[in-house]
């Protein structure tokens, strides 16, 4: 992987693009769009270096696969009825917009289309490739470190801020095995599902799993509990209460598990 | 959340901008109190050849006229070089600011230029933890690699480094006292007690080859300035003399222990580490121990192996999540769903389904499967084949 990363940010592009045509299959099952990527590399670097002819029998060749057919390059509508249409017809705009380049091929500076030609493409290209090797390797898509320090950036102003005033209310951190206040991620950083029940605020575990009501909506199994119980205490659990957040009805029993 | 928290992300930084500005205040204090003293020097010379009576000699005063020229020219090349070093710094303050800024032109964090200043940020503090660890080389390759040049602070890590030699492995404090009679008001300020430890581990080592007069003569004239401060430590240091190097006496021994330098250097670092800013951690450290505990969830750490998602680095039982094993969970208050089979957040866009035995995905995946299957189905999980229809939508508020 790393020889042909190195090649790419040296500008060679062909030990990729063997890779990706021959992990095709395995690349469009993970829904990686590596390959179209490549072949536009490939087909600005052919007009950067002004081989438009070149240029345009690459295109000929490689990219009706990403339009659908043959004939609809350049044409508006697909006719072919390959499976994943809604992909194709997004690579087919992209594919039309790149035709457009020959008409400015002698002076692409000033051209739209300048921004295509920005020297970081290749170092992305390179990410690129990277990250689509590992998800077939099963590895990690982006490096953990960098994840890991990614999230460690967003979290320690809050955690200092929040350890700065816990110290100026003299207040102690209670619940141990649990940060103290919750750090927004984006997400690209969400890798679980999490379930805070809306009602009670605490997080799903497998003790106090999620449960759905037939209206639709989830609450953790102890707040359903406590509906069902009514505001009575030592009522009967078996009445019929209001859902909290729509006028439906339900039971204890209508109430089913849900696994996230 | 997708913006970026611009204040919050720079709170971390401070050290980063401290350092070369606190280098430069030292250096412009250094190269002024210099030229001070020189001028000084040369206004009492030059009112001391005014005062003169008229019998001294023409050759006297040419001479030292021509004395007073050879120190102006030493002086100002002592300036000139003291200069470019400031301006080295200045520039290299100046590098960093602008790193910085451009943390506030970026509009998401989905911009590929974040991503590209938040891998510059990790190889920044991939330096320090190198740095800061002794692993000069690598982290040299590193900076000259990605061009980091000003972003990293070598210098003061390299004289750590050295200073730290010294001490653990030649056993000598010259270089340590140097550092400290440079920084003395400094050290004052904080109230450090360095430069008397490091009079002691000298005092000590002239007992231990039994040279006691010299010892006393050592203790006369540099443990005596401290006696307001540290007089029952200074009293117990003269009773040593009484004991042989071998003794096993218990607070005589451990005045005798080698490794006393150990702690002397762990001092060291302390507290130059605080005179320069900088955390006495690596960022690195910390980073990590908020990050892994933001990102751990108990499915990252729950027994069923199909909970865990490749993707996440505490997942990686191997390396960070063994790291991530003492710390806590993370918390929330809102809940925030991850579809299992595309790995997209389930929200209004694309909204939880729940099949019929239970399990959720997101309503974009089921869609896309019974598209592929006609109509059907399938969870990943248990196998179990439904009906698109048989799916209900989730509110989750």
């Amino acid at each position: 992987m790393y020889r042909t990363v190195s090649e790419l940010r040296n500008h060679e592009l062909s030990g990729a693009i063997n890779w990706a045509v021959s992990n095709r299959a395995q690349l469009e099952g993970c829904e990686i769009n590596l390959e179209f990527g490549l072949h536009e590399l490939r087909f600005l670097q052919l007009i950067e270096q002004g081989q438009t002819s070149d240029a345009l029998k690459y295109a000929r060749e490689w990219f009706p696969r990403f339009a659908g057919t043959q004939e609809s390059l350049g044409a508006a509508a697909v006719t072919g009825g390959n499976s994943g249409s809604s992909k194709d017809s997004v690579h087919l705009g992209e594919i039309q917009h790149l035709m457009g380049i020959f008409i400015y091929a002698k002076d692409l500076a000033q051209s739209p289309y300048a921004d295509k030609f920005d020297p970081q493409r290749w170092e992305e290209g390179a990410r690129g490739f990277a990250s689509a090797f590992c998800t077939l390797l099963g590895l990690a898509s982006e490096s953990p470190l960098g994840v890991a320090v990614g999230a460690g950036a967003r979290a320690l102003p809050v955690v200092c801020k929040m350890s700065g005033l816990m110290r100026s209310r003299h207040v102690e951190w209670s619940a141990q095995d649990e940060l103290a206040v919750e750090v927004a991620l984006p997400d690209s950083m969400r890798f679980h599902s999490v379930f805070a029940c809306p009602v009670s605020k605490e997080q799903a575990t497998s003790a106090n799993p999620p449960m759905m009501m037939p209206c639709g909506h989830v609450v953790c199994k102890l707040s359903l509990d406590r509906l069902a119980r009514g505001v009575r205490p030592g009522a009967v659990a078996s009445g019929r209460f209001k859902c909290p957040y729509c006028p439906s009805m339900s039971t204890l029993s209508d109430a089913k598990r849900v696994f996230f | 959340m997708d913006k970026i928290n611009v204040e919050q992300m720079l709170a971390i930084e401070e050290p980063f901008m401290k350092v070369p500005l606190e280098q430069l205040k030292r250096a412009v204090r250094h190269s002024q109190k210099q030229a001070e003293r020189e001028t000084k020097d040369m206004g009492s010379t030059v009112s001391s050849l005014i005062k003169r009576p008229a019998s001294v000699e023409a050759g006297e005063i040419d001479g030292a006229l021509d004395g007073m020229i050879d120190r102006l020219k030493t002086l100002k090349r002592k300036l000139e070089g003291a200069k470019q070093e400031e301006a080295l710094l200045i520039q290299r303050s100046k590098q960093r600011a602008t790193q910085l800024n451009e943390l506030g032109t970026f509009t998401s964090s989905a911009q590929p230029e974040f991503e590209r200043w938040c891998r510059a940020r990790l190889d920044r503090v991939l330096i320090d933890y190198m740095l800061r660890s002794g692993h000069t080389v690598t982290a040299q390759r590193l900076i000259e690699s990605n061009g980091l040049d000003y972003f990293a602070d070598s210098s003061l890590f390299a004289l750590v480094m050295q200073i730290e030699r010294d001490l653990k492995e030649q056993h000598v404090c010259q270089s340590t006292l140097q550092w400290c009679a440079d920084n003395r008001s400094a050290l004052r300020k904080i109230d450090s007690s360095l430069e008397f430890e490091l009079r002691l581990q000298e005092y000590i080592e002239l007992i231990r080859v039994r040279s006691t007069t010299a010892a006393i003569a050592y203790a006369k004239k540099h443990l005596v300035p401290w006696s307001e401060t540290q007089m029952p430590r200074i009293q117990r240091a003269m009773t040593l003399l009484a004991f042989p190097p071998d003794t096993q006496c218990p607070p005589y021994k451990t005045m005798f222990d080698i490794t006393r330098w150990d702690t002397l250097a762990k001092e060291f670092r302390m507290v130059i580490f605080q005179l320069h800013h900088l955390p006495s951690q690596p960022l690195l450290h910390l980073l990590l121990q908020t990050g892994l505990s933001a990102l751990k969830t108990p499915a990252c750490v729950s027994e069923d192996a199909a909970e865990h998602n490749r993707n996440c680095p505490v997942c990686q039982h191997g390396t960070l999540g063994k790291l991530a094993q003492d710390l806590p969970l993370s918390h929330h208050v809102n809940s925030n769903l991850v579809c299992r089979i595309t790995g997209e957040n389930m929200n209004e866009d694309n909204p939880p389904m729940r099949l019929p035995n239970g399990y959720v995905y997101s309503f974009r995946s089921l869609n896309d499967m019974a598209a592929k299957y006609g109509g059907k189905v399938k969870c990943p999980r248990t196998g179990d084949v439904f009906g698109l229809a048989e799916c209900k939508k989730l509110f989750i508020s």
